[in-house]
């Protein structure tokens, strides 16, 4: 990222605003009522990356019908940031299960992708997992043998202290939106909104999310980024784990722009929505006593807003400290050339002085004798009238009249350049100060930030995911019968100049940051998937649409042509991509999790691995908080790269569990 | 004064890659040279002039003081090598004073490294100095296996350091700074201070033909720690 659009000024909610209105030719106070309306917020801060990782899977059952029938049971504790490898010498012994099961607490949808045999066995899975310093537990339990999932008991807690306060205890179905809401909020994700060609408005959640962190297996690769290619989703989680600012503002205007459209198709004069619009108001009535009922839950849901308001604070101070940390390096340097000017036109000064001074003294004096052919002047004449010796004319003293204007010259430039270091030591002073009163103001941020994390963990409300619920069920609610209900719009009032307007302004805002961020992107994603075995690679470019196009063997392809070994790694190739360069941003929101079931297989030559390994590795151990677990058939190199306690191994024809 | 015997001068006057001398500063340097003969010198009498009444011993020993003259960063360190013995505060002052005027920047006039240490050619110096009947060269003096060369003083060049100071205030500077230097150089031979000059890494690592660095933020930095420990 070049320092100057580090440093561009960003746009505030208010000029977004002005912008707007003045576009869209109306009051700003009606800009801000529609676009409100209409769930549009200003977003011009990027949330403080929040940090997922797992702290422990462990999982027990009843193995049946294979050579090893009887009980199992699986344990894998604390596991931290860093690298972690479930492995076998052979396959088929467990690890894909095991990473399966991560994943599908990962994203609360059991039994997901583990396989039915694995399923029907356990009896119990307990995944923990932290969020920044917040430790969340997943638990299922059935009977062994059991293959319906209505049959099985989930639970979702949090530890408050020391005790675990069940935030969700339920059947498996319920627990995937639990999760999701948790995630999403806890990370400060906004939903990815879309519009289906119907007119229905619906949203990418956790799911699209979370599939961005888990790769491999056996499914095929289809999108670069997650597992969905429509909606420009690709395009989209990368721009959400970037950390675009203004992303989340202009998906909501393509919704809205889209809802609104398909809003303006004749209708029935009947109302055939009377009876859902009746659930929304009963919904409303419900959620509006729940919030009555606990204000436990309206101090969290005040404690998270705040720590969103904190967040994109956060942000901003930290754009105005690097900005001033620039600026006073810059008058460092400054200060510190002129001031070796200063004392280099001292030195020429003083030496000037010094000579003029002692050729003084020197000239007041007679010679005695010749320098150069030391005739003895008592017995010679003295010198000539011209100053020279009478025998070999040499010239005794030398008046050097230059010299006086020479010493004049310096001592008027040593004043101009002493005057010049006073103010650029002012200057330096200033910008000292500037830049210790912005540290300052981060300081006050982060501590205010600490403080809300601390009561957000401390606040115990049970009736939070009621409300969290309830809004969902009104959400759902409400794009069934299409908000345009609400509003008798024909699509050419206000409402459409100002989402045009809105939707130019805040694209403009959004091209300009992310040409940059794609440009970083694709050139990670072209050394990474090169170094991983990509042949042949010259030039990657991933588009503004989430298309990347390649140029391999001088010919131009894309990521959708590829072969399936070489998707999978450009896939990982783009996953690694997108955390560094979130990280080397400073902006970005990748939770940095990355799960990778068998990146060695589709035919990935050992040297390759390695580079793979390695990369990976570094992503993990140079990138603060990190967590990448790697499910993997087990090869030599690996032992270089994962530290031995953060392995599980089945050795031979052992099994994992 | 010691006995300076051993001070034996080795002719590594460089023959044919002399440097043309700095235009402009010939009569500073005869002055410095001078000031330094004056401080250096003690008394003595001789046949060969009986108005000459001081000598100056070694040509090396003068070589050695002009370098601490030359070069405040590297007096300043041998002074701070004198406080940490003696304790005497006056030390640690005068070393802090030379920083506090930019000294190490300002009046440093650098010397190249030849075979033998710092040199610069003196003979125009000198020749200046003869000229005005202040100091008398001698030749090569032979004292068992060690030579030298030392230089007579009339007493003229005391004189005329007296009224140089009283006509021009200024040069009080050079006064003073043999004053300093000699607070080193006093006790030693001229070896023993090629010596010192030589347990300095950047003046050994110096290529012949180099000139002398800096040591300036070194002894700066080990100022401050001295300072900061009392």
């Amino acid at each position: 990222m070049s320092a100057s659009a580090r440093l561009a000024p960003m746009t505030t909610e208010a000029e977004w605003l002005d912008s707007i209105a003045t576009a869209a030719s109306c009051e700003r106070q009606v800009v801000e009522d529609v676009l409100r309306q209409n769930g549009i917020k200003a977003q011009p801060g990027v949330p403080r990356a929040r940090q997922v990782s797992f702290t422990s899977i462990s999982f027990a059952g009843m193995k049946e019908k294979t050579s090893l029938d009887g009980p199992f049971s699986f344990e894998w504790s604390d596991l931290e940031p860093g690298l972690w490898a479930v492995m076998s010498d052979l396959n088929l012994r467990g690890k894909s299960s095991v990473m399966n099961i991560l994943h599908a607490a990962l994203r609360g949808d059991f039994p997901g992708d583990i396989k039915p045999d694995v399923w029907r066995w356990l009896s119990r899975v307990t995944v923990g997992i932290v969020v920044d310093t917040v430790q969340y537990r997943v638990g299922v339990e059935k009977l062994s043998g059991g293959e319906d999932p209505d049959g099985a008991k989930a639970t979702l807690s949090r530890l408050n202290r020391d005790e675990w306060v069940p935030l969700y205890e339920g059947n498996l179905t319920g627990l995937k939106g639990n999760v999701e809401t948790l995630f999403m909020e806890e990370l400060g994700f906004s939903k990815l909104q879309a519009v289906n060609d119907s007119g229905t408005r619906y949203e990418h959640s956790w799911p699209a999310v979370a599939a961005c962190l888990s790769i491999g297996g056996n499914a095929e690769s289809k999108a670069l980024f997650g597992e969905i290619i429509f909606d420009a989703l690709p395009q989209r989680l990368l721009q959400l784990f970037i950390g675009m600012p203004w992303i989340s503002t202009l998906t909501a205007i393509s919704a809205a722009k889209k809802l609104m459209a398909s809003s303006s198709l004749p209708r029935g004069a009947t109302d055939p929505l009377a009876p859902l619009k009746a659930r929304i108001k009963a919904a409303d009535q419900e959620l509006a006593e729940a919030r009555k009922k606990s204000p436990a839950a309206a101090g969290r849901t005040d404690a998270r807003t705040r720590m969103a308001t904190l967040d994109a604070d956060l942000v901003v101070k930290q754009e105005t400290l690097s900005a001033n940390r620039t600026k006073l390096q810059e008058m460092e340097e400054r200060h510190e050339r002129t001031r070796t000017e200063k004392l280099a036109q001292a030195k020429l000064v003083q030496e000037l002085r010094d000579e003029k001074d002692a050729g003084y003294v020197f000239r007041n004096l007679r010679p005695e004798r010749c320098p150069a052919c030391e005739a003895d002047f008592h017995d010679h004449h003295a010198h000539d009238e011209d100053g020279s010796c009478p025998l070999c004319k040499t010239t005794i003293v030398l008046e050097d009249e230059a010299a006086d204007d020479r010493l004049t010259e310096a001592e008027d430039n040593l004043k101009d350049i002493t005057t010049a270091l006073q103010i650029v030591a002012a200057e330096w002073k200033a910008a000292r100060r500037a830049m210790k009163e912005a540290e300052k103001a981060r300081d006050a941020v982060v501590a205010d930030l600490s403080l809300v994390q601390v009561e957000f963990r401390d606040k115990r409300d049970d009736v939070e995911l009621q409300i969290a619920q309830l809004e969902g069920t009104i959400r759902e609610l409400k794009a069934l019968v299409g908000e345009e209900a609400q509003s008798p719009d024909d699509g050419s009032g206000p409402e459409k100049a100002i989402f045009d307007a809105a939707e130019k302004k805040t694209k403009a805002i959004v091209e300009d940051f992310q040409a940059e961020v794609l440009a970083d992107v694709s050139k990670a994603v072209m050394r990474l998937a090169t170094r991983f075995g990509v042949g042949n690679l010259t030039d990657a470019k991933l588009n503004g649409a989430g298309h990347l196009k390649l140029i391999q063997g001088g010919a131009e392809t894309s990521f959708s042509k590829l072969t399936k070994g070489e998707r999978l790694r450009v896939k990982i190739a783009a996953a690694l991509a997108a955390v560094e360069v979130a990280r080397d941003r400073g902006l970005g929101r990748h939770p940095g999790l990355l799960l990778l079931d068998s990146p060695g297989a589709e035919e990935v030559v050992d040297a390759d691995f390695l580079e793979m390994l390695k990369s990976v590795s570094n992503v993990a151990t140079e990138m603060g908080g990190v967590q990448v677990i790697i499910g993997t058939v087990h090869r030599p190199d690996l032992d270089d790269v994962v530290p031995r306690t953060h392995r599980r191994h089945a050795v031979g024809n052992e099994y994992l569990f | 004064m010691t006995d300076l015997a051993d001070d034996a001068d080795v002719d590594d006057t460089p023959k044919s890659s002399s440097a043309p001398p700095v235009p402009g500063t010939r009569h500073r340097d005869a002055l410095r040279l001078l000031f330094i003969l004056g401080g250096g010198c003690h008394e003595t009498t001789t046949a060969i002039d009986p108005e000459v009444t001081h000598v100056f011993q070694s040509e090396k020993r003068l070589m050695a003081i002009d370098f601490l003259v030359r070069y405040p960063d590297y007096l300043a360190d041998a002074l701070l090598d004198q406080f940490e013995v003696s304790g005497d505060v006056s030390l640690l002052s005068a070393a802090d004073r030379i920083f506090v005027d930019d000294e190490p920047s300002i009046r440093t006039v650098s010397m190249v490294r030849w075979h033998f240490g710092a040199y610069q050619k003196i003979e125009t110096a000198l020749a200046t100095l003869h000229a005005y009947g202040f100091v008398r060269p001698m030749k090569l003096v032979k004292d068992g296996e060690n030579r030298r060369y030392d230089y007579y003083l009339y007493p003229k060049a005391f004189d005329f350091l007296h009224s140089a100071v009283d006509q021009v205030p200024a040069l009080s500077w050079y006064r003073d700074r043999v004053v300093l230097a000699m607070r080193v150089a006093a006790a030693k031979s001229g070896s023993e201070l090629k010596g010192w000059q030589y347990e300095h890494e950047e003046y050994s690592n110096t290529p012949r033909g180099g000139v002398i660095p800096s040591i300036a933020v070194k002894v700066k930095t080990r100022l401050d720690n001295l300072k900061a420990a009392r």
